[in-house]
């Protein structure tokens, strides 16, 4: 235990700003997160699903018919359903405030744009939005993401939760050759 | 006090709201710390030389896997009320090799996306933003193909340890120890691929001292691991849920093609006064223990239970690896619907003259009673097997 905590105290990146975890320990607290998920409320972590509530929420605000009486977001309002009143929306609530947390405790907070070294900011933000895109769209298929699917479901060893894994990991190191401009 | 609390009612839906914010600070905290704020950390997962989103996600997963299946082991929680991601193999796939693309595009994932945004990174609220965006455009084009294809493969509640046959216990024990070796894998090619890094972003460290976590890791989860599969292996038991009518049942053992038991759990006097052709009786007393069954009978077969109004299939607990139905209203609607003569339909047509047919055969083959040709000029089905096929017995 003790050469643990020791491996914490050396892996820190960035350390004029606030400490990192070693990998190792972020892992097993993420794990223990998700544990209490399960044991608390019976059900695993997610984020994109909150984010989809949020949407249908404003959507229904604004044109209510076309909410209602659409076939994917009509389920999510029906008899009167408020989509808000969802674990997924508090614990999504929690993220942010969590990741915030973090992020001050860290001396992390702070705007700016991140991107690679020779990725000009024009070509960051169309990156940034489009990538968003597809994973709104992607998450809706596949029915959650990163956190809902692979996070959650490969924990509970769901068999189409790990193939959704394998097949993120294929996805990014596919298209990561060509784009490697962005990042290296 | 078992677990899970909410399922449980051991508090409201005000209270759980208010715990999944504590739960959602717990994960939003957990990965800002690990350094997923950060799109370019993140990204750096797919060009080798930082390999932290790997390693953080597998550990957790693993940590989650075994205190999930332990703590169901040691009977606190229980498992079968877990909510657990159904399969839809297909949508799956292609979501996950899309949502993979738009990870390294983005350098976010949808969850960490939220952490960037609330540490000010202007590129985490645009992906944020796109994200909602990519849901809106999955609702606008969602037709009835996109539909169709959404629910391809469904497979339901499918556990990997289902799809290999083995114990949940041991596969976590597996799983353990590959991603040991994994995480052994991951340094070595983070060292190898260490130049593609900017050394400015690169986490200084030791590699001795990061071996020896992942080996102290890898015992004590082994250790951990042989602990409780050391003792009997947790069965993952649910009662059965699907159904047979009496005339499929018919057509499955008349086919023959699946190895078929049938179980009468009805008492012996009854099952001697008349049972379905080569059914086994068995009180129900015997098969409430998945453990029963699985010393008892093979799981690659397919199994029907036969009760009657007063069997209390709720009670049966069956290994997730078996496949049990029930047969749809037991043995008297068995005598009913095969063993009685079909009655020919006053206004046929093809299809109810077929559906016809089927059930004289049936009758034929589980009565040996000869049948009355139909007054129609076409000839009865010919049934593979036929009535001169030897009687299974069990008497009818």
């Amino acid at each position: 235990m003790n050469k643990i905590q020791n491996t914490s105290a050396v892996t820190v990146s960035e350390s004029r700003s606030g400490k990192h975890w070693n990998p190792y320990i972020a892992g097993v607290a993420l794990g223990l997160v998700l544990l209490a998920s399960f044991v608390i409320m019976g059900q695993g972590l997610g984020a994109s699903g909150g984010v989809a509530r949020v949407v249908i929420t404003g959507l229904d605000a604004v044109v209510p018919d076309f909410t209602a009486n659409n076939a994917h977001f009509g389920k999510y309002v029906a008899d009167g359903a408020n989509p808000l009143i969802n674990f997924m929306v508090f614990l999504g609530l929690g993220v942010f405030l969590g990741g915030y947390l973090g992020a001050f405790t860290g001396g992390r907070v702070k705007f700016q744009l991140e991107k690679g070294p020779h990725s000009t900011k024009r070509s960051r933000v169309i990156y940034a939005v489009a990538g968003g895109v597809i994973m709104g769209f992607a998450a809706r298929l596949a029915y959650g993401c990163t956190s809902g699917q692979a996070l959650t479901g490969g924990s509970a060893l769901a068999a189409g939760s790990w193939a959704f894994m394998l097949a993120v990991f294929a996805g990014g190191y596919a298209v990561a050759w060509f784009i490697r401009r962005q990042w290296l | 006090m078992k677990a899970p609390f909410f399922i449980n009612d051991l508090f409201g839906l005000d209270t759980g709201l208010v715990l999944a914010v504590l739960i959602g600070i717990g994960f939003g905290f957990v990965l800002e710390r690990a350094g997923f704020g950060s799109s370019r950390r993140l990204a750096a997962q797919f060009y080798l030389y930082d390999m932290t989103v790997f390693k953080v996600m597998f550990t957790a997963i693993i940590t989650a896997m075994i205190g999930l299946f332990g703590l169901a082991k040691i009977g606190f929680l229980d498992i079968e009320a877990i909510w657990v991601n159904p399969t839809f193999l297909w949508p799956q796939i292609v979501g996950g090799l899309l949502l993979g693309i738009g990870f390294i595009v983005s350098g976010y994932c949808p969850g960490t996306s939220i952490v960037a945004s609330a540490s000010g990174k202007i590129d985490g609220m645009l992906t944020l933003l796109g994200v909602a965006a990519g849901i809106f455009i999955f609702g606008l084009v969602y037709t009835p193909g996109l539909a169709t294809f959404h629910t391809a493969g469904d497979y339901g509640r499918l556990l990997l340890s289902d799809v290999f046959n083995i114990d949940p216990t041991l596969l976590t024990l597996i799983l353990v120890v590959a991603a040991g070796s994994a995480f052994i894998l991951a340094e070595w090619v983070e060292r190898k691929f260490a130049k593609l890094g900017d050394p400015a972003t690169v986490i200084p460290s030791n590699i001795r001292i990061r071996y020896a976590t992942s080996m102290v890791l890898v015992v004590i989860a082994i250790v951990f691991a042989l602990q409780f599969s050391s003792a009997t292996p947790a069965v993952q038991a649910h009662s059965p849920e699907r159904s047979f009518s009496p005339l499929e049942l018919a057509q499955k053992i008349v086919e023959g093609s699946e190895p078929l038991t049938v179980i009468d759990l009805r008492s012996a006097d009854l099952f001697q006064a008349g049972s379905v052709s080569g059914s086994i009786n068995l009180p129900a007393e015997e098969l409430k223990d998945p453990d029963q069954w699985l010393s008892r009978f093979p799981s690659h077969h397919n199994y029907v239970l036969v009760g009657d109004a007063s069997t209390d299939f709720r009670a049966i607990r069956v290994p997730a690896s078996f496949k049990v139905f029930i047969l749809n209203g037991g043995f008297d609607s068995w005598k009913s619907d095969i063993l009685s003569e079909p009655i020919q339909p006053e206004r046929s047509n093809s299809v109810s003259m077929a559906d016809f047919r089927l059930r004289q055969a049936m009758f034929s083959y589980f009565t040996g009673a000869a049948v009355k040709a139909p007054q129609v000029t076409a000839p009865p089905p010919v049934l593979s097997g036929g009535k001169k096929k030897k009687k299974p017995t069990g008497g009818c």
